[in-house]
C-alpha cells in the first residue's frame, strides 16, 4: 500500500512537473540550441533564408570587430564597479532603514528609480548631463566649478553611465537586503544587546554573516542584470565617444537587427552567455570557499 | 421580403466595393504630424482609409524585415530612410511601380536624390537609367544651413558662401557660452551624417563610384583629410568644444533657445523654429544654402521612400500606389508642406508659397536637394556608417588623428565590401 502511494506521488510529480519542463525546453532549450546552432552560419537572405555552413568564422570575425571586445571589456568593468557600489550601498541604507519605524514610507520613494521606464530615464539623465543646458553643471556653476563634459569626455562618459546605473538600481539591493534584515530571529538581535552590541558592532557580527547568502545573490543578480544594460547607453552616449560606453548588449543590438548579421549577431550572443557563465561559476566557487571557511 | 433581400444585396455590393484599408509603416518624427494632417485630406478625398503604424525610428528596420520576409505583408506601404534604404531595395522583395502602372513616372518636379526611387539589381547601386523603378520620395530631409537672419540683418551679412565666410561670419556672434557661432552634431551615432556636406564639397567620399557599382573605398583620400580639418578648423574657431557629444536633440535645442549662431541641420528641425512654445527665436531663424569647398556646395540626403511590399495583395498595391501618387502631387506637396511636413518637390521654388515668409525655408530646401549626395548607397550602408561614425567620433574626440582614423575607417570599409562581395579595391595609405 505504501509502495503504492510512493508510486502515485512520484507519477504525480512528473506529471506536474512537465508542463514547466515543456515551457521550459520550447521557450529557453530550443531557441539557445538555434542561438548556437546559428552562430555557425553565415545567414542570407534571398526570397527565404539561406544558411552557409562557416564553422567558427563568426567566432574569429567578432575578435576583430570594432565594437564587440571593446564592449566586454566594458560591460565587465561596468558590472564590477556597479554592483559593489550598489551593494555596499544598498547594505548601508538597508542597515539604517532597519532601525527606522515608518520604513514603508522611505522605502516607497527609494522604489520610484525602479518604476519610472528606461527610456525616461535615459532622455531625463541626458537633459541633467547636457554641458551648456544641464542641471549638474549648472548647480556646479554655483559653486564656481568649472562645467564638467559628463558625457563628452570619454573616461568622465563611462563614469555617468555608472552614476546613473547606481541611482537606478540601487532601490533593488535595497529591497532585497532589508527583507534578509527583517528576517533574521528577533532573539537573535535582543541577545545580542544583552551582550552590550553597538549598532555597528550589530550590524558586522550579527547582521552581515546572516544576510551574506542575500548579498550574494543580490551581487549575482545585479551583475546578470548589468550585462543586460541597453536603453541608458542607447538614449545617453549611443556607445561613444569612440567606444568609450560600448557594451555588449548594443553591439549585439547593432550587429543582429541593425545589420541584420544574424550568425554574428549570434556568436556575439552564443560568447557573451559563456562569458557569464563562466563568471557566475567563478564567484560561486568563492562564494563556497569563503562558506566553509567560515564554519571552519 | 423581397425588399428585405434587396437591401441586403445592395449592403453587400457596397461592402465589397468600399476601398481596401491599408496599413503603413511610419516613423516618429518632427515632421510626422504634418503626414498625418495630409493622409486625413486624402481619406476625406477619397473615402479610403489607411491605418498608421507610428514607431520610433530604432524599431523601424526590423518592422520593415518582418513584414517583406513574411508570407503576407503586414505593411501595404513601408517608409526607408537613407541608412537601410539600399539594404531593403536590394532585398528584391519591393514591387516594380511600372508593374502596377506601367506608364506612371515620376515628374520631373520632383527631387532626384541621386536616383534613390530606382534599383539597379546587377551592380546593387541607386540607378535611375538601368534600375527598376521602386520608391516614391515622401519625406525630402536633407541637410540645410540654419543661421540667424535677425543677427545677420543687425551686422549687414550675408549668408556664407564658403566655409571659411561662415567662419567669419560666425566670428561675429561667437562667445561661449551665451552663443556659439556654430554647433557640428558629431556624436557617434551622426557624425557621419553631419561630415557629409564638408567631404563632398571638398571633392571626399566614402565610395569611388557607387553609382557605376564601383565601391573601391577612397575614404583616406586627401580630399577627406583636408576636409575633416576644416571641420575641426570650425569647431575650434567658432565651434562647440565639446561637439563630439551633441546630437540631434541638443543640436535643436541650441538652435531654438538662441544659443546658436549657425548649424548645419536636417530640414525636419524647421517645425519648431518659430512655435511660440517651442522656440526662442521666432522668425528670427533664417535657411541658405550650405556653404561650399573647392568643389562646390553639397549637402547630405537623409530622405524617405515609400515602397509597395511584393507580398501585399494585388488590390491593396493598386490602392497603395493611388496613395502614392496623390501625395507627390504639386498640389499636394503644397498641402503637405503647410500642413508641416517636409515636401519632395524641387519646383516648389518657384511656387507661390516659398514667397511666404513662414515658408522661407522652401528656397534653400530646394537648393540643398539639388546639390545633397547619398554618403553610403550600399546595401552594407548599416555596418559601413557605423565604422565612419565611430572612426570620425573619435577624430573629432581628439582620440586619434585624422590620418590614422581615416586610414583605419578605410582598411575596416574595405574588409566589409569585400565580404560582401562588391567591386571593390583601396586608396594608398594617407601619410
Amino acid at each position: 500500500m505504501e509502495n503504492r502511494l510512493r508510486e502515485t506521488d512520484r507519477y504525480w510529480n512528473v506529471l506536474s512537473l512537465a508542463p514547466l519542463c515543456l515551457l521550459l525546453f520550447f521557450l529557453t532549450i530550443i531557441p539557445l540550441l538555434s542561438l548556437i546552432y546559428t552562430s555557425f552560419f553565415k545567414v542570407t537572405w534571398d526570397g527565404g533564408y539561406l544558411y552557409e555552413g562557416i564553422g567558427f568564422q563568426n567566432f574569429f570575425d567578432l575578435v576583430e570587430n570594432k565594437f564587440y571586445i571593446p564592449g566586454v571589456k566594458n560591460t565587465i568593468l561596468f558590472a564590477l564597479i556597479t554592483v559593489i557600489i550598489q551593494v555596499v550601498i544598498a547594505y548601508a541604507i538597508a542597515i539604517v532603514l532597519n532601525k527606522i519605524k515608518y520604513r514603508i514610507i522611505y522605502l516607497s520613494i527609494f522604489m520610484l528609480p525602479i518604476l519610472l521606464p528606461p527610456i525616461v530615464i535615459g532622455s531625463i539623465w541626458r537633459l541633467m548631463y547636457g554641458f551648456d543646458f544641464g542641471l549638474f553643471n549648472y548647480l556646479l556653476s554655483y559653486l564656481g566649478v568649472m562645467p564638467i563634459d559628463w558625457l563628452g569626455d570619454p573616461k568622465m562618459a563611462f563614469i555617468s553611465i555608472v552614476i546613473l546605473d547606481i541611482w537606478h538600481w540601487t532601490p533593488f539591493s535595497v529591497i532585497l537586503l532589508i527583507t534578509a534584515i527583517e528576517g533574521i530571529p528577533k532573539d537573535i538581535l535582543e541577545a545580542g544587546l544583552v551582550d552590550g552590541t553597538n549598532f555597528l558592532k550589530e550590524a558586522y557580527y550579527l547582521i552581515t554573516p546572516l544576510i551574506m547568502p542575500t548579498i550574494i545573490v543580490a551581487s549575482l543578480f545585479r551583475f546578470i542584470m548589468s550585462f543586460k544594460v541597453f536603453d541608458e547607453i542607447y538614449l545617453l552616449t549611443q556607445g561613444g565617444p569612440g567606444t568609450a560606453t560600448e557594451v555588449v548588449s548594443f553591439s549585439i543590438y547593432e550587429t543582429y537587427f541593425e545589420s541584420d548579421n544574424i550568425g554574428l549577431g549570434s556568436a556575439m550572443s552564443v560568447t557573451t552567455l559563456i562569458l557569464i557563465i563562466l563568471i557566475m561559476y567563478a564567484v560561486q566557487k568563492i562564494y563556497i570557499k569563503l562558506r566553509l571557511n567560515t564554519h571552519d | 421580403m423581397k425588399g428585405l433581400v434587396s437591401l441586403l444585396a445592395v449592403c453587400l455590393l457596397a461592402s465589397t466595393a468600399t476601398a481596401a484599408k491599408l496599413n503603413m509603416l511610419i516613423n516618429q518624427s518632427p515632421w510626422f504630424d504634418g503626414f498625418r494632417k495630409t493622409l486625413v485630406m486624402y481619406e476625406e478625398e477619397t473615402g479610403e482609409t489607411i491605418e498608421l503604424d507610428v514607431t520610433p525610428y530604432p524599431g523601424m528596420s526590423e518592422k520593415i524585415r518582418n513584414s517583406i520576409r513574411s508570407p503576407e505583408a503586414i505593411y501595404d506601404i513601408v517608409i526607408t530612410s537613407t541608412e537601410f534604404m539600399a539594404t531593403y531595395a536590394n532585398s528584391g522583395e519591393f514591387v516594380n511601380f511600372n508593374d502596377i502602372d506601367p506608364d506612371f513616372k515620376l515628374d520631373s518636379g520632383i527631387c532626384g536624390y541621386q536616383d534613390t526611387s530606382y534599383w539597379n539589381y546587377e551592380t546593387r547601386s541607386f540607378d535611375a537609367k538601368n534600375g527598376e523603378f521602386i520608391g516614391i520620395p515622401v519625406n525630402g530631409n536633407v541637410q540645410v544651413l540654419y543661421y540667424r537672419r535677425d543677427l545677420y540683418e543687425e551686422k549687414g551679412l550675408q549668408p556664407p558662401k564658403t566655409w571659411d565666410d561662415l567662419i567669419k561670419n560666425a566670428a561675429e556672434f561667437h562667445n561661449p557660452p551665451r552663443m556659439y557661432g556654430m554647433i557640428q552634431r558629431s556624436e557617434r551615432g551622426a557624425v557621419t551624417y553631419n561630415f557629409g556636406p564638408y567631404m563632398f564639397s571638398h571633392g571626399g567620399a566614402v565610395y569611388k563610384d557607387p553609382q557605376n557599382g564601383d565601391f573601391s573605398i577612397v575614404f583616406n583620400s586627401e580630399n577627406n583629410r583636408k576636409a575633416m580639418e576644416k571641420y575641426l578648423e570650425i569647431r575650434d574657431k567658432v565651434g562647440h568644444p565639446n561637439a563630439h557629444s551633441i546630437g540631434q536633440g541638443e543640436m535643436i535645442q541650441y538652435l531654438r533657445t538662441g544659443k546658436a549662431a549657425h548649424a548645419i541641420a536636417v530640414i525636419a528641425a524647421w517645425g519648431g523654429m518659430d512655435d511660440e512654445e517651442k522656440s526662442a527665436v521666432i522668425g528670427k531663424m533664417g535657411a541658405a544654402l550650405i556653404p561650399s569647398g573647392p568643389n562646390g556646395s553639397a549637402s547630405s540626403l537623409g530622405h524617405w521612400e515609400a515602397h509597395i511590399p511584393k507580398n501585399v495583395r494585388p488590390e491593396h498595391q493598386k490602392a497603395a500606389l493611388k496613395f502614392l501618387k496623390w501625395l507627390v502631387t504639386k498640389e499636394n506637396q503644397i498641402k503637405y508642406t503647410e500642413n508641416g511636413a517636409v515636401p519632395v518637390r524641387c519646383d516648389l521654388i518657384y511656387s507661390p508659397i516659398a514667397k511666404e515668409d513662414r515658408f522661407r525655408f522652401i528656397e534653400a530646401l530646394g537648393q540643398n536637394s539639388e546639390v545633397a549626395k547619398f554618403i553610403a548607397p550600399t546595401v552594407t550602408a548599416v555596418e559601413s556608417t557605423a565604422i565612419t561614425n565611430l572612426y570620425l567620433n573619435k577624430i573629432v574626440a581628439g582620440e586619434i588623428s585624422i590620418v590614422d582614423g581615416l586610414n583605419q575607417a578605410a582598411e575596416e570599409l574595405h574588409k566589409i565590401t569585400a565580404d560582401n562581395g562588391m567591386k571593390t579595391g583601396m586608396l594608398p595609405k594617407l601619410k
